[in-house]
């Protein structure tokens, strides 16, 4: 990330108090300053939303983004006004370097956030701060927004989002923390359904609290749903699973 | 840079992984978008490369019918 450069006009200044930005991209757009809500035109969210996901971007790079059905001309214009309004607004949210765009260094962005946390229980650390960022993200990267951009960034984020699922899952039901494994295997199964490692831990999971109807009720969901999606049957280690605690013939 | 026409463009996202200790391991899921960019996204598994590649395959010719 580009520093602040004390020599532009959009550096803050001394007796600037700088305020608290927070831009929250999960589940909806929102720009918080010191609280508050910052109301930003549709229009222009778009930009803040690209540079907060894609970092210091060059503009021909942006302009493709953003209008990628319009001509290199008309895309700079609009990429101009756009840069115009937000400056308007809701100064110094963004700036310049050369021909590059960059957020502002100290907007909080929650999905920087999150990929933080997930890829610190991919790492192995299980703090609760990183627990609450995976398991409490409040919906989707920006609903409803159809953009290529961000297509691609919402399907990568859920797939850090599931693998991370994967792991806190394991990991709490190794410490015996039953409910909340479940609770997490379920909302991975939820994110990805024929992932069968999320089945697998909910099915240990009900087996290891002795339950054991549960577990067959959903190996028999599972088992329906590969069967009805992909024409083929659980594997053999999830079968060998509930054939250990329910020895019956013919199965 | 070309200016795209949204009615003959489309969007498929796909994401493959292996299922350990399976008779078939593939796992293939396709999501595309219809109609340009984005569009109601409908999603398709798969076990196979090759019935994937088909449904892609598909999907090309649709749009270079369109």
């Amino acid at each position: 990330m580009l520093g602040w450069d004390a020599g532009t006009d959009w550096a803050p200044s001394a007796e600037d108090e700088r305020p608290r930005l927070r831009l929250q991209l999960l589940g909806t757009f929102m720009l918080v300053r010191d609280g508050g809500r910052v109301a930003v035109p549709a229009r222009t969210q778009r930009l803040l939303a690209f540079l907060a996901l894609n970092g210091p971007t060059p503009r021909p790079v942006i302009m493709g983004a953003l209008w990628p059905n319009l001509g290199e001309q008309h895309a700079r214009g609009c990429l101009r006004t756009m840069m115009w309004r937000l400056n308007r607004d809701e100064p110094r949210l963004f700036g310049p370097a050369g021909d590059t765009l960059v957020l502002r260094p100290d907007i909080a962005v929650d999905t920087h956030a999150f990929t933080d946390s997930a890829r610190g229980l991919l790492q192995g650390s299980f703090s609760a701060a990183a627990k609450c960022a995976v398991l409490g993200i409040p919906g989707d990267l920006l609903p409803g927004w159809c953009d290529d951009w961000v297509i691609f960034e919402r399907e990568r984020l859920r797939q850090l989002r599931l693998h991370a699922l994967d792991a806190l899952a394991s990991r709490v039901a190794a410490d015996g923390r039953y409910a909340d494994a479940l609770e997490t295997a379920i909302e991975s199964a939820r994110l990805e359904p024929l992932r069968e490692s999320a089945h697998r831990t909910i099915i240990a999971i009900h087996l290891a609290e002795n339950n054991v109807a549960e577990a067959l009720r959903h190996y028999e969901l599972f088992r329906e749903l590969l069967g009805t999606e992909l024409g083929i049957k659980p594997s053999p280690e999830l079968t060998g699973m509930l054939s250990a605690a329910v020895p019956v013939a013919g199965r | 840079m070309a200016a795209i026409d949204e009615e003959r463009a489309g969007l498929m996202i796909l994401r493959a992984w292996m299922e350990p200790d399976h008779e078939y391991p593939l796992r293939v899921r396709i999501i595309r978008f219809s109609q340009g960019n984005g569009g109601a996204p409908v999603a398709r598994a798969f076990v196979s490369a090759d019935d994937a590649c088909d449904a892609i395959r598909t999907w090309l010719l649709d749009l270079e019918r369109r």
